[in-house]
């Protein structure tokens, strides 16, 4: 059985010209567990993953497969197998004679054209020529090159694009047994509902910076509370909130202020004398924390934690999830705010974030509480619990699927139904439970449930 | 072990597309029906039915350089199919992005154009048997049929037919080189049968009326070429013994010949074999 590999990123940067493609990017990916490796299109995922697999030099920093340089491995395709974008066949070439290929390159015996082709169920047009196949079919042939050497690792990058809910269903499973044989799986994609089901841990990569490391679990129970809050005149509200040293940051859709209750952020605005056009707590789903996060709404300080194995290891879930209640300034994570930042309202803003700027060290500190009572039972990187989580989320896979497609972003109310029964809901409660007890967080008697479901029917 | 593994790959990648058989027939109907028009040609020239009367001199080739003389069409004319498909060999990575599981498969990209060389000197060996054959055997048989020794049974002509065989060989080398450097398969493809087509002809011909400019045009690829061979249907044409005067020595040009196919090769791999592939 072959083994996984750790696959380290260090430092990664990558420039095409006065284009920084990635910067600083420094990540772990575990074995044993499938790793989802999510942002936008235009994120860097293809540029880190083909750093990775040595087919594009890195300006700085590196990237290694068990502590190996791609270029450097013994047998490269036997330890790595690798479906980048599925467009790299000759169309006159059979998938045979595809795979073939690579096999005698790596050495690999020809007797494992037949059987990949069979595990990705491509074997009866095995002697078709390519350029006929469709696009899932290009897809599989892409995965069955990457099973080709029976490798210890996957680097599969937006394997599901193309393939149809069967076919995403079969690779779902595919790809956790094959991370359950203690391989190491990652595989990238722009849509976290694409791959919810079937990841245990996240990398989140926005612009070029990594923001969010860790279990997908963690990702939904680390709560932190994010206001938005708008007025009419922008600017006065700005300096409302710059007159009493509270951090913020400028976005399009309002001034974003972290770990601040919405009240509290009224009061200052009515004493101010700011008439506010709006006032809203983000929610907690699972799909609005990866937008806030990856449109810098949110910040998350495992973006910083450089190499640290926070992929499925409890000391830094236990780290992961006390460090955001904590409102502190984040002084590795890049400004994804002010690049996400719509252009027109960049004049305005460049007042704004100087006072953030010079506010930043002036922020009030607010308690880290060591999450631990909620720890045990969600923590992936205890041995046995992935293998359980992900037989209890196979049961009702593709329905949801469908469903996060069918009404995110279009229908608030069924998207605040959703959020009141899903599962992230009872983690986030948690925590917060928890610091209202023995934190001092800032005065809030307000139902945690009644904001929530404000939050997500504002939006 | 990973450059023979990786040689045996770039051999299935040729003959796992038609291109390679479509290139090796025109190639063999190219060469030979040339070979057996201009054999019939000679033939009846030589037995004295056609021209030689009314042209009241001497025939155009001298009888015993005639077998020769048509053998080497299969290197002077034939030589851009070799040069063609080492092209097509580098240039469909390219075109098509297979590079990128090619490099995932042998990483180090030296030795992935090492592998594609290696391919090569078998693919350039096979074009090259299809090419001789293609010549020799309707230019033997018309030829036996005027009456006129096809000197196949002399060591010397083995020994043409062996360097023609090494010139052809060379040219798909070139041909690998100049499609990694040049990595456009339509551009690729235009400048192979511009130069060797219409440039290289215009200045060998230029040449052969001034000296100077024969002095640089001996070092060109095809001129290097047939001086490898040891003779040209075109030099044979050009004048009976005064081309071969300002030619190099076999050897010359066989090392010119492969120069090129070094320079190309290094060249490829500093400036383009080894950029990102996206």
């Amino acid at each position: 059985m072959p083994e996984g590999q750790i696959l380290e990123f260090s430092g990664l940067t990558k420039r095409f010209g006065a284009v920084t493609a990635i910067e600083s990017v420094s990540a772990r990916v575990e074995p044993g567990v499938v790793t989802g490796f999510l942002g936008p299109n235009g994120a860097g995922k293809t540029t880190t993953l083909r750093i990775l697999l040595g087919l594009v030099r890195a300006s700085a920093g590196t990237a290694t497969i068990g502590g190996v340089a791609y270029p450097e491995l013994q047998h490269p395709l036997r330890t790595v197998g690798a479906a980048l974008e599925a467009t790299s066949f000759h169309p006159a070439r059979t998938a045979h004679n595809h795979l073939k290929i690579m096999a005698q390159a790596a050495g690999i015996p020809l007797s494992r054209i037949e059987a990949s082709l069979a595990t990705v169920g491509l074997e009866s047009v095995a002697d078709r020529k390519v350029g006929g196949f469709s696009l899932g079919m290009r897809q599989r042939l892409g995965l069955a090159a990457a099973l080709l050497g029976d490798p210890g690792v996957l680097v599969l990058d937006e394997p599901v694009n193309g393939l149809d809910p069967e076919g995403i269903k079969w690779i779902r499973g595919l790809l956790r047994s094959l991370a359950a044989e203690g391989r190491t799986v990652l595989l990238s994609s722009h849509l976290l509902a694409e791959v919810q089901q079937t990841v245990d841990a996240v990398l989140i990569i926005s612009q070029g910076h990594l923001v969010y490391q860790g279990g997908l679990e963690e990702l939904s129970r680390s709560e932190q509370t994010v206001v938005v809050a708008d007025a009419p005149d922008r600017a006065a509200l700005a300096a409302a909130f710059a007159a009493v040293s509270l951090e913020f940051d400028a976005l399009r859709s309002g001034l974003v202020v972290r770990g601040r209750e919405p009240e509290e952020l009224g009061r200052i605005a009515l004493a101010a004398g700011v008439p506010l056009s709006s006032l809203a707590r983000r929610g907690g789903g699972l799909e609005e924390i990866f937008l806030d996060l990856v449109s810098g709404v949110r910040t998350h300080p495992s973006a910083e934690a450089a190499g640290a194995p926070a992929v499925g290891a409890p000391a830094a879930d236990a780290a992961a999830v006390s460090a955001p209640a904590a409102d502190a300034p984040e002084p590795g994570a890049p400004e994804p705010g002010a690049s996400s930042a719509d252009e027109d309202e960049v004049e305005a803003e460049i007042e704004i974030e100087a006072q953030a700027e010079a506010e930043a060290l002036a922020e009030p500190e607010a308690p880290t509480e060591p999450e631990t009572p909620t720890e045990p039972e969600t923590t992936p990187g205890a041995d046995a619990t992935p293998a359980a989580q992900r037989a209890a989320r196979a049961d009702h896979e593709l329905p949801e699927i469908d469903e996060l497609h069918d009404d995110d972003d279009t229908d608030a109310a069924l998207a605040s139904e959703r959020w009141a029964a899903a599962p992230p809901r009872s983690a986030f409660s948690g925590p917060t439970f928890d610091s209202l007890l023995f934190g001092p967080p800032p005065s809030d008697d307000t139902p945690r449930a009644d904001d929530e479901e404000e939050g997500g029917a504002a939006r | 072990m990973s450059l023979l593994a990786a040689t045996r790959s770039e051999g299935t990648k040729v003959f796992s597309t038609s291109t390679w058989w479509i290139l090796a027939i025109v190639l063999a109907a190219y060469v030979g029906s040339t070979a057996a028009g201009l054999a019939w040609l000679f033939g009846a020239v030589q037995a004295g039915l056609v021209g030689a009367d009314a042209a009241g001199g001497a025939p155009p080739v001298a009888p015993g350089a005639l077998p020769l003389t048509l053998y080497s069409i299969a290197s002077s004319i034939g030589y851009v199919f070799p040069l063609l498909i080492g092209t097509l060999m580098s240039t469909a990575e390219f075109r098509h992005g297979t590079l990128t599981p090619t490099f995932l498969a042998t990483p180090r990209r030296g030795v992935a154009l090492g592998a594609k060389l290696s391919a090569a000197v078998l693919i350039g060996a096979i074009y090259g048997v299809i090419a001789l054959v293609a010549v020799v055997t309707p230019t033997a048989l018309v030829f036996v049929g005027f009456d006129i020794d096809p000197a196949l049974g002399q060591a010397d002509t083995w020994l043409f037919l062996a360097r023609s065989l090494l010139a052809l060989v060379l040219w798909t080398l070139v041909g690998v080189g100049l499609g990694a450097l040049i990595r456009n398969q339509v551009a690729a493809i235009v400048i192979v049968l511009a130069f060797t087509q219409v440039i290289e002809p215009i200045l060998r011909l230029a040449g052969s009326f001034v000296d100077w400019v024969n002095e640089v045009t001996r070092f060109l690829p095809g001129a290097a070429s047939d001086a490898l061979v040891g003779a040209s249907f075109y030099s044979a044409l050009a004048g009976a013994d005064g081309s071969a005067s300002g030619a190099l020595a076999w050897w010359q040009g066989g090392l010119v010949l492969l120069g090129f196919a070094v320079v190309f090769a290094v060249l490829a791999q500093l400036f383009s074999w080894r950029r990102d592939v996206d």
